[in-house]
């Protein structure tokens, strides 16, 4: 085994490890809103996987969408529910001290990163070749050719789960056992909003 | 690039459009004819069942390059699913008349699910297998749930939602093992390569993905054949996990009978027939495509846990005092004589036969009771074995059905039920390896009569209640009627069904 390999097994053993402290501090942290931060973690662990596996297609999508847009929204669903019971998401001056610092290193160290990176400029208009990636090309035709069952069934399990997702979740004022809750508003009428 | 011929694909496509239809109806009519999508949900489903008997008698095929199959197998547990959900849709209609919103969405849920459970029966993928899979669950969680102001129902919904959860991610992780060692999604093409390394190979097996990239970290090959050995077995355990949670397996049936109390009862109806026909369906294709090279320890697994299914599920359903509750017990003694039908499927077509007859007879038994059991309940308000007392005196005619339909369920001539424990025994002692099992089957259709005779004893020598029965809806009684024809029609006459069975099959 070559150096380079070492050092892909040594990222791995790394990447997977920080994964599943993460996924196991999902389950075992007290606190919802850690437990977030953990699966955003561990979201972002599994997308340094799939780039150890050079698929970046699915690295792309697992940071957007996953970490990007679904453990995020998460996040907000949590500081919009637990407003009152949870404490305060914003703590102390104490958080300030640790915190003001780090971000403004983090900062620095991204403009460095933008300011001091020789941009490469692709000829012939700037857009990337295909042959840049085939990995998206195959996992389109995959996706469209012998998949394409698994594919379309996709969005009808997308459709049923947002009807399903809507009926849990929406406030009944319905009396379907005959009981009413006390405490109802009585100002609203549960009949017209069929 | 091949295109796809959507004409074999038309009963799904029908059906799925019907769900679609039903959701955007219900949108748009009026409150006062909210029954109209309902009415449109049942009368529809005669769209997809042209279709399906149709295509039955055609040639097999396979569609979507491999990754569906329509033959005569999977049109046959097409035809059961429709059949009941077109009963269950028909009980519906009285139960929801107090649901103030979520009419239509009811319906369309319902149908969504049936569509999962018919791709289900044809799905040759693994990816297809696990959508269709997710597709059941998800709608029957909600549809468990649909009572929100019960809190039964909510604890219902909420326990069958954790443990399905798992069950798919248990599931899951077994898909992931077989694609990595098969290099494949399809299962045909799995067992293709298993085939190749000879069946000395069977347990030994060549992974394509996992091997090399063991081998190439340095992983003696003599260690990589060992592990790849253990993980095939793994695999198909795990996978064996997900299916007996579906179709409520014991020692996977933790949720059955809490989600069967607490959901609605056409809904517990639903649940105890039709996931059991679609998990039947897959587990049979699995076991025609993948016998024996990769599931050569599959009938002996499946033996054991037969058994302790039948018992597990006859013996707790001797304690119980809620009818539903009892027939949700009840049910997964069914699917442990179904079981016995499995085991012998993998070397005998007559154990497939006699797990479609089965079926046939489970769909109208215990659709029938669940029927009787809605009257009682919408009459009695109560869902106890003890609402049913005296019932002989002020309902004789009730009473004298539901003694056909539990004479039926444990499987007493001439009923359907009797049919179908013949022809599942029959096969079993025929196998003669498996003679065994038939011996248990029988041990326990011995137990079961003691709980279902116990029902008829309280309707008979009870003493009556105060109220009469008095409001009789005509969708439950019509299934009443229709699973009586059909419990007795099986029964008294069983050459037609076995023959077209025999044919199409």
């Amino acid at each position: 085994m070559t150096w380079a390999d070492w050092f892909d097994q040594l990222a791995f053993f790394v990447v997977a490890g920080i994964t599943i402290v993460a996924a196991a501090g999902v389950v075992f942290v007290p606190r919802i809103i850690h437990a977030c931060l953990c699966l955003l973690v561990a979201l972002i662990g599994i997308a340094g996987l799939y780039g150890l596996m050079a698929a970046h297609l699915l690295l792309a999508i697992q940071l957007l969408v996953y970490a990007g847009g679904i453990a995020v929204l998460i996040l907000f669903a949590i500081m919009l529910l637990h407003r009152r019971s949870d404490g305060g998401i914003l703590g102390g001056t104490r958080n300030l001290i640790i915190g003001l610092p780090a971000t403004v290193i983090v900062w620095f160290v991204v403009a460095a990163a933008v300011i001091f990176s020789k941009w490469h400029y692709l000829p012939g208009g700037g857009t990337v070749s295909p042959q840049a990636d085939s990995n998206v090309r195959i996992i389109g035709e995959l996706l469209l050719s012998r998949h394409l069952l698994a594919f379309e069934l996709v969005s009808v399990v997308m459709l049923m789960a947002l009807v399903g997702a809507i009926i849990i979740a929406r406030e009944d004022r319905s009396t379907d056992s005959g009981q009413q809750v006390a405490g109802q508003q009585t100002g609203e009428s549960g009949g017209n909003a069929q | 690039m091949p295109y796809s011929n959507l004409s074999v694909f038309a009963p799904e496509l029908s059906l799925c459009g019907l769900a679609i239809l039903v959701l955007v109806a219900d949108l748009i009519v009026p409150r006062a004819w909210r029954r109209l999508p309902a009415g449109l949900a049942a009368v529809g489903l005669v769209v997809p069942l042209y279709f399906v008997a149709r295509l039955w008698q055609k040639a097999p095929q396979s569609e979507f390059m491999g990754a569906y199959a329509i033959d005569g197998l999977s049109g046959a547990f097409k035809i059961l699913l429709l059949v009941t959900g077109f009963l269950v849709i028909l009980l519906s209609f009285d139960y929801l008349r107090k649901l103030q919103r979520g009419y239509g969405e009811y319906f369309a849920l319902l149908l969504f699910s049936l569509t999962g459970m018919m791709l289900l029966t044809g799905a040759a993928d693994l990816i297809v297998i696990y959508l269709a899979f997710e597709m059941i669950s998800l709608s029957c969680y909600v549809l468990t749930g649909y009572m929100k102001r019960d809190p039964r129902s909510n604890e219902a919904a909420l326990k069958y939602f954790l443990y399905g959860a798992a069950a798919s991610g248990v599931m899951l992780y077994g898909i992931s093992l077989l694609y990595g060692l098969g290099g494949s999604t399809r299962i045909i093409d799995i067992a293709a390569r298993f085939m190749a390394s000879g069946p000395a190979a069977a347990v030994a097996v060549q992974p394509a993905f996992l091997q090399s990239a063991l081998v190439q970290a340095g992983v003696p090959e003599l260690y990589v054949m060992r592990l790849a050995g253990l993980m095939m077995p793994l695999a198909v355990v795990l996978v064996t996990v997900g299916l007996g949670f579906k179709i409520a397996m014991v020692p996977f049936h933790a949720w059955a009978p809490d989600a069967y109390e607490g959901a609605p009862t056409p809904i517990t109806a639903f649940l105890s027939v039709a996931p059991k026909v679609a998990g039947f369906a897959l587990i049979l294709r699995l076991l025609l495509v993948w016998y024996p090279e990769l599931m050569g320890h599959w009938p002996a697994l499946l033996a054991s846990l037969a058994t302790i299914t039948m018992f597990g599920g006859n013996l707790w359903a001797i304690r119980q005092t809620n009818i539903k509750r009892m027939l949700a017990y009840s049910s997964i003694a069914h699917a442990g004589y179904l079981l016995i039908g499995v085991v012998v499927a993998a070397t005998n077509s007559m154990g497939l036969h006699g797990i479609i007859v089965y079926l046939v007879a489970y769909l109208f038994m215990n659709l029938g009771a669940f029927a009787i059991v809605l009257l009682v309940a919408r009459n009695m308000d109560g869902e106890e074995i003890s609402d049913f007392s005296g019932l002989y005196h002020t309902a004789p005619a009730l009473a004298a059905v539901m003694i056909i339909f539990l004479l039926s369920l444990t499987g007493i001539p001439p009923t359907a039920g009797f049919l179908g424990k013949l022809f599942i025994f029959g096969a079993a002692i025929g196998s003669g390896e498996w003679a065994w099992l038939a011996v248990v089957g029988i041990i326990n259709s011995a137990i079961s009569l003691y709980y279902y005779m116990n029902v008829a004893r309280v309707m008979y020598f009870g003493k009556p209640g105060e109220q009469v029965l008095t409001v009789c809806p005509a969708g439950v009684v019509v299934v009443a009627v229709v699973c009586l024809l059909g419990t007795l029609g099986l029964g008294l006459f069983p050459g037609l069904i076995i023959k077209l069975i025999q044919q199409c099959v």
